[in-house]
């Protein structure tokens, strides 16, 4: 009866008095993050950085002037020229190429390893922080415990059961992202759990699960955006040192940490063979942070304008 | 009267638990300690009291947000506490509530139109086109214009929020609303936009509202019949008219005279309560009004009052009208 | 007449946000005399808050800057001040109290220290002679227990007790003026009630003129002298209590009176101003209220109306009034 009688108008139509458009820009959360993140010029430069980053990954190898595998015994440990910008290695290989090549193994080893860390801390937090109770004491307990674990010493540890290698980097690196995410994604969850509209959903007669899929993951999205990118440089970091240690990856593959301890014992005749691959690790970490602090300001609702 | 009342709410009861310090003894909250009433259909019942007072865990516990302690609520005949949760769920397309906040209550990451469909997605009512089609309608029918649909709620202003939360509420017809300080987070001149459409609404549809606020003024504007709060027990409950002509609890009394009246040249005699409202994790015995009551006699102090009618259709829980 | 103490004359405070320049105070006079008190109506956004920081020049941490008019306080121009001076004023002469207690007193240290603060800093009291100076004030303001209050901190207070803490505080200095930003709104009706006597009994006993600041008619009723009416950063309407309340001129401030309901008053339907109001960055040409104005004609949507004078001590922003002068234009 309800229906018939909805296309039936207010009879006071002037006290309703409907808004007319003022603003023509919609004004779409997408939009709204992007007017603020645009007014951060160093989280752009990091942003264009990383950008460029995941095409050389994608193209690095195409582009590359020489192979990462080629030997030139006429010029080895040969300083920055023309022909080899960067460089050559103990083995006469171009540094510049072979930097090129470790991008991709970098950003790969970065971004997997911080995705199923992630993937697996989101719902672990999620569960924990929305049924609460036993659940979210067992969960977090866990964590805490591998949280006391030094994260390089954990990944060691990981590596030393699973056997050195990239995929088990990735395994190992992971493990220890969980924790952390677990802990971002439960600690949004119960401010999200707590709100008003969330209330205001289950009022309405809301399963948990379209509470969870609709309203609460929706709302921890932005911190996991956050804490992604800045771990990915963290996790770009901590491969490089697993393989510079020999854990991760094996020479002769073009890893950056891996070109650093081969080139370690040159480090006194011959500093650019560490030098190039140790500034691509720390500029790219430093782009990803960059760019981690840059969302974080844009997608924090508290910090307004 | 002979109609079966909409909504019963037989002596209910929410205490919150709470432990004192790291080992001490745990306690209670009685927010709300053995509340009944019943509300008409049509009709619109006011719940007013100051913080505290447990009006809005009433209506909480009528909204099945949260499980009453003790006592019941009846739905058209149906006890609530005896229905498995898929019966309450159907039955929550006859509840809907409307929020005093009208920034929290909306998710911010949602268009409006997703979050006016909302009911009846969940609800299973309705799909594609005829959806769409109900979402336009109810946005006109609150007031706002159909092209609002697409936008983010942070675009509107406190009072188009407010009608937002009432069109979703309205999404799946209800029988029953609970409107929980829905006026008060709003400017004056909105304020009684609100009103008036709350009123329109019900006459247009036959809703039934429980009007939950604190602004006397409002609360006797808009209902029929009101039950005033004090410390999480009824005090008196009356129809409008011999409530604000006649309060009896002193509570009632005080609380009117309270209230600022826009009348420059109406100087009163106030009653001025003496002293803070208790907390009600530590709640006065005898009557919790005891503590404040400018009657008060040493049988309050011990002895609870009994909720009953002292005037025909009149209730009050005071020791002076039980001789 | 009484002397005046406090002169706003065509005030301008604005914020400057991405989005642009938003006047939220834009030309505002008042004039507030001695021991009077003043109360500044409005609805959320017309400027009435940032008029009161502007005064007590306390929009340091915001976007905001006064950019034009002057406040004149006893003859001095406090925009003019230096910090240090402006420092001496604030808590000494002028004081202010906020909606909400909690968040203006530290949570950290005692009630009696944050009084203590104030007396000593301003008074030039210190030791014994300062503690009982604070537990005489606590006292005025109705606070049972003092002694053992001055010990407690923020947090173990009421919303209600705190209040009259602030107010303690405020008032420990005796100020000449009192600023008091939505005193009561965030408080319960009888604990209202209670804050309301006691700062009328407080002005009445000090001869304290108070700048109250509120949405709530009743209250403006109740306390206040003379009202001034803002609407979009300006004043719409000034008059003295009666005349507002019983012979309203501005179709907005007629709108106001008309929207909230009345105890006892037995109306079916509450009188409403359309529409919400203006968008601070799009503010319409002409007068600001014509787009919700029951009045309008073509002319309010070009011509910006004067505040000026409607009657004896009434002023008025609005051409229904100023129809001499539009013919002129």
């Amino acid at each position: 009866m309800v229906q018939a009688n909805l296309a039936h108008q207010p009879k006071d139509k002037t006290e309703l008095a409907r808004p007319q458009p003022v603003q023509v820009k919609a004004r779409t959360p997408l939009s709204e993050f992007w007017r603020k993140f645009k007014k951060q010029k160093m989280a752009l430069v990091a942003g264009s950085f990383v950008l460029a980053l995941m095409l050389i990954a994608l193209v690095g190898p195409y582009i590359a002037p020489y192979s990462s595998k080629e030997f030139d015994y006429e010029s080895i440990l040969a300083g920055p020229s023309l022909h080899h910008w960067m460089g050559t290695d103990a083995y006469g290989r171009d540094i510049f190429s072979r930097v090129l090549e470790g991008t991709r193994i970098s950003l790969f080893v970065g971004l997997f390893s911080v995705l199923f860390g992630a993937l697996g801390g989101t719902i672990l937090g999620i569960i924990a922080g929305f049924y609460g109770k036993w659940i979210d004491s067992v969960i977090m307990r866990i964590c805490d415990v591998l949280f006391a674990f030094p994260g390089i010493l954990l990944a060691i540890g990981i590596i030393a059961i699973l056997g050195p290698g990239l995929s088990n980097v990735i395994i190992a690196v992971s493990i220890f992202s969980v924790p952390i995410f677990a802990r971002i994604v439960r600690s949004s969850t119960l401010s999200v759990k707590a709100t008003l509209y969330v209330e205001a959903t289950k009022s309405l007669g809301a399963k948990n699960s379209r509470l969870i899929w609709k309203h609460i993951f929706p709302g921890t999205v932005s911190s996991i955006i956050v804490y992604f990118t800045m771990r990915i440089g963290t996790s770009i970091l901590t491969a490089a040192s697993l393989s510079f240690l020999g854990l991760g990856a094996q020479p002769p593959t073009p890893e950056w940490g891996a070109m650093l301890s081969s080139g370690r014992d040159y480090l006194n005749t011959a500093p650019h063979v560490v030098f190039y691959p140790g500034m691509a690790i720390f500029v790219t970490v430093l782009a990803f942070n960059l760019l981690g602090d840059g969302l974080r300001d844009a997608l924090d609702p508290k910090i307004k304008d | 009267m002979t109609v079966a009342p909409l909504i019963e709410v037989k002596n209910i009861k929410k205490y919150f638990p709470y432990k004192k310090g790291l080992f001490g003894k745990k306690g209670f909250v009685k927010a709300v300690d053995g509340v009944s009433f019943s509300v008409n259909k049509g009709e619109t019942f006011g719940l007013v009291g100051e913080s505290g007072c447990g009006k809005s865990t009433t209506g909480r516990m009528i909204m099945n947000l949260l499980e009453p302690t003790e006592g019941a609520i009846i739905f058209e005949g149906h006890d609530l506490g005896s229905l498995n949760e898929n019966e309450v769920r159907d039955l929550r397309k006859d509840f809907q509530m409307i929020f005093q906040d009208p920034y929290a209550s909306l998710n911010p990451r949602m268009r409006v139109k997703e979050i006016i469909a909302e009911p009846l997605v969940i609800h299973g009512l309705l799909n594609g086109k005829q959806r769409e089609k109900r979402v336009h309608e109810l946005l006109e029918v609150v007031g706002l214009s159909s092209y609002h649909g697409e936008r983010y709620p942070h675009e509107f202003s406190g009072g188009q929020r407010q009608r937002i939360g009432i069109a979703r509420a309205l999404a799946v017809n209800p029988k029953l609303i609970i409107a929980d300080e829905p006026v008060s987070a709003l400017d004056v001149s909105i304020q009684s936009q609100i009103l008036n459409l709350l009123q329109d609404l019900q006459e247009e549809f036959g809703l039934t509202y429980v009007f939950i606020a604190h602004d006397l003024s409002v609360v006797e504007h808009i209902s029929s019949r009101i039950g005033v709060m004090y410390l999480g027990r009824m005090v008196e409950l009356a129809d409008k008219d011999s409530l604000y002509e006649e309060p009896l609890h002193p509570y009632t009394q005080s609380l009117i005279s309270a209230v600022p009246i826009p009348n420059p040249r109406i100087k009163r005699e106030r009653i001025v309560l003496q002293g803070d409202i208790p907390s009600p994790s530590n709640p006065p015995s005898g009557c919790t009004f005891h503590t404040r009551c400018p009657f008060v006699t040493d049988l309050c102090k011990s002895q609870i009052p009994a909720f009953k009618e002292t005037r025909p259709g009149h209730f009050t829980a005071c020791h002076l009208y039980n001789d | 007449m009484r002397d005046k103490l406090l002169t706003i004359e065509n005030l301008k405070t604005h914020f400057f946000s991405d989005d642009g320049i938003v006047p939220a105070v834009d030309g505002v006079n008042i004039t507030i005399k001695k021991g009077e008190t003043v109360g500044i109506v409005g609805e959320s956004g017309c400027g009435k808050s940032v008029t009161s920081l502007s005064v007590m020049r306390l929009l340091k941490d915001t976007p905001g800057r006064v950019v034009g008019g002057s406040i004149q306080f006893k003859g001095k121009d406090l925009l003019s001040l230096s910090d240090r001076e402006m420092r001496n004023i604030r808590g000494n002469e002028i004081a202010m109290i906020f909606q909400e207690p909690m968040t203006s007193l530290n949570p950290v240290l005692t009630i009696g220290r944050q009084i203590k603060e104030a007396v000593g800093l301003h008074l030039g009291l210190e030791g014994k002679k300062a503690h009982e100076h604070v537990i005489e004030m606590l006292k005025l303001v109705g606070i049972p227990r003092a002694e053992e209050i001055v010990n407690e901190y923020p947090h173990q207070l009421s919303g209600g007790m705190r209040q009259r803490v602030m107010i303690a505080m405020a008032m420990s200095c005796k100020p000449k003026l009192l600023i008091a930003d939505e005193p009561t709104t965030a408080l319960d009706v009888t604990i209202q009630a209670q804050i309301l006597e006691l700062m009328k009994k407080l002005s009445a006993e000090e001869e304290t003129a108070i700048m109250l600041i509120t949405h709530d008619l009743g209250v403006v009723a109740e306390m206040c002298d003379r009202v001034v009416v803002m609407y979009a950063g300006k004043v719409v309407e000034e008059a003295d209590i009666y005349e507002l309340f019983e012979n309203p001129k501005h179709p907005y401030t007629k709108g106001l009176l008309q929207s909230i309901p009345k105890l006892r008053e037995k109306k079916n339907r509450l009188g409403s101003i359309p529409g919400t109001v203006p968008n601070p960055l799009e503010r319409p040409p002409g007068c600001k209220f014509a787009p919700r104005c029951s009045e309008v004609f073509d002319l309010c949507r070009e011509v910006e109306p004067e505040l000026l004078p409607v009657g004896a001590d009434h002023q008025c922003r609005c051409l229904l009034y100023q129809r001499d002068l539009v013919k002129e234009a």
